[in-house]
């Protein structure tokens, strides 16, 4: 899977290749949850368009501000551009959108091998409602359908003299025009700012993006097999479990964990915060709704013994819940560790995705380092302690 | 090419063989950073043992310099070729008489790693090993090692 970025903030352009375990470091301010965040405007500007640009800049948990605050260079004159490739079903499908303050352009297209098999595009004014259509003749299959798209959603109707092998090579069409949509429905964010502070929860309405600590207590404590994996997750990382704990009666409720090691239960906003983040973190990932979870700086209030079990659960969730990460780091605890669950085979090199993120003037550069099977990775970690570098320097008085 | 260090970098980075040392062997590890060259090193080797004894050295300088070996030399593969256990073969009869047991690892390194160079602090094995350069091993005194990466 690709993001493509253009005039994104400090990305004057940029293609990034997402793994499964995708995680971006660097030097504050490079640039780094530009990156989350570009995956974040895309999900806003394709799923909920219906609203002035500034609105895909807001996060709930941040708002980024107007176009001109968001825009390369405050160029008001460029087009952000954000989109999104992958493969499905041996085709390739890129969904995207340039946009400038007051309109832009929703794109679809499709590739097999070199030929594009299917193009489509949609200007468009903000607040966009949806209510426009484009129709496009497609080859699939040695069939010709007419595929729909309005922006969003793909549709191939149903042609009544069709054979049903037609209508099902129609509705796999479909599916793949729409699975960079899907993705996008299925991405969440864990914000730094996370964590519960309360010790009772009473049962709130729930918004799309699920922020505010009261929201997650609530997603969570209706979905009891979220709260078992929570609790599963939690126990390999950082040896308590969790449960949700309703007053009799009432829509009242406690989120609750145990330590395993004395048996003392208490709630999350009483438990250190490290345990306290990370039943938000897991909360959000290991919902059913989720496939992407992109997270910033998962190792904050974690000791590093902690940070390389996170790592290591992240991998399980990959393969054993079919989850994928989008990470912002500062913890060369928590990048060792993937490369050591590459080193002892746990974690293919094609799994993870390593981005050393600087800025170059007032760009941001995203330099991938390739990661070996025996856990080496091109370019070393020496990124993480440079400022230790300058301290030694002092301490051995050597230049 | 690569080259084969011997302990001796472990111990002076560590302070064992005083701040002089250690500031010399600090310098060369960030020189060599920023070079072309590569270390081969021999995974499960005493060396590999002493780079880990390395990191659990709680002094403050040591502890930097350790992360760095670990995190700018030996994780980068265009810094650090490891030489795998199933790589390496006994060592022809011609060195095998030369060389000291301990020291053996290290020929045994150079010859799987197609390294050219043993740097040693060890005068006595220079002399000792007269068969090495007919084996394309080059044995280099740490002190004219450094000398020339200054």
């Amino acid at each position: 899977m690709k993001l493509e970025i253009k005039n994104f903030r400090a990305i004057q352009e940029q293609t990034v290749e997402l793994a499964p375990i995708t995680v971006v470091y660097g030097p504050n301010g490079a640039g780094k949850s530009s990156l989350l965040y570009s995956l974040l405007t895309l999900k806003n500007a394709v799923l909920n368009s219906n609203q002035a640009s500034s609105g895909f800049f807001n996060y709930v948990f941040a708002s980024l501000g107007s176009f001109d605050a968001v825009v390369f260079n405050h160029q008001s004159t460029s087009n952000i551009e954000l989109s999104l490739t992958l493969e499905k079903d041996g085709l390739t499908v890129q969904h995207g959108v340039s946009f400038s303050e007051k309109q832009g352009v929703l794109r679809i297209a499709s590739r097999s091998e070199d030929d594009f098999t299917f193009a489509a595009e949609l200007p468009i004014t903000f607040p966009y409602p949806g209510n426009q259509q484009a129709t496009t003749p497609v080859s699939y299959g040695e069939q010709e359908f007419n595929l729909t798209w309005n922006g969003v959603t793909a549709q191939v109707p149903a042609d009544p003299q069709g054979t049903p092998g037609a209508l099902q090579a129609g509705t796999r069409l479909a599916a793949i025009f729409n699975a960079p949509a899907e993705i996008l429905r299925r991405t969440a964010i864990v914000p730094l700012k996370r964590g519960f502070s309360k010790p009772f929860y009473q049962t709130q309405p729930l918004s799309p993006l699920l922020i505010n600590e009261d929201e997650v207590a609530t997603f969570i404590s209706q979905d009891k097999y979220l709260i078992s994996r929570v609790s599963f997750y939690l126990e390999k990382i950082l040896e308590r479990d969790f449960r949700v704990n309703f007053q009799p009666g009432t829509a009242i409720f406690s989120l609750d964990a145990t330590d395993k090691r004395t048996g003392i239960a208490t709630e999350l906003v009483n438990e250190g915060f490290g345990v306290n983040q990370m039943v938000y973190f897991l909360s959000k990932a290991l919902s059913k709704d989720t496939e992407w979870t992109c997270v910033e700086e998962p190792e904050i209030h974690l000791h590093p013994s902690a940070v390389r079990k996170f790592a290591r659960a992240l991998g399980d969730m990959v393969f054993d819940e079919s989850k994928r990460f989008l990470v912002s780091t500062h913890s060369e605890a928590f990048v060792a560790a993937l490369l050591s669950m590459v080193s002892d085979g746990r974690l293919k090199p094609e799994y993870v995705a390593f981005y050393l993120v600087r800025k170059e003037g007032r760009k941001a550069r995203f330099e991938r380092q390739t990661v070996h099977p025996n856990g080496q990775i091109d370019g070393g970690l020496a990124s993480f302690m440079e400022g230790e570098m300058e301290d030694l320097k002092s301490l051995l008085r050597v230049n | 090419m690569p080259i084969v260090l011997n302990e001796w970098i472990i111990h002076e980075l560590a302070g064992e063989n005083g701040l002089v040392a250690q500031r010399e062997s600090a310098s060369f590890l960030q020189f060599f950073r920023d070079g072309a060259e590569t270390i081969a090193v021999l995974r499960g080797s005493p060396w590999m043992d002493k780079a880990f004894w390395l990191t659990r050295i709680e002094k403050s300088d040591v502890r930097i310099l350790s992360k760095f070996l670990h995190l700018a030399i030996l994780i980068d593969p265009s810094k650090c070729r490891f030489v795998e256990p199933e790589e390496v073969e006994p060592l022809p009869d011609d060195l095998a008489k030369d060389v000291p047991v301990d020291d053996v690892y290290l020929f045994q390194t150079a010859l799987a790693g197609q390294a050219g160079i043993i740097v040693t602090s060890d005068l006595r094995l220079i002399q000792r090993v007269t068969s090495a350069p007919d084996r394309g091993i080059q044995l280099v005194w740490r002190n004219d090692y450094l000398a020339q990466c200054r």
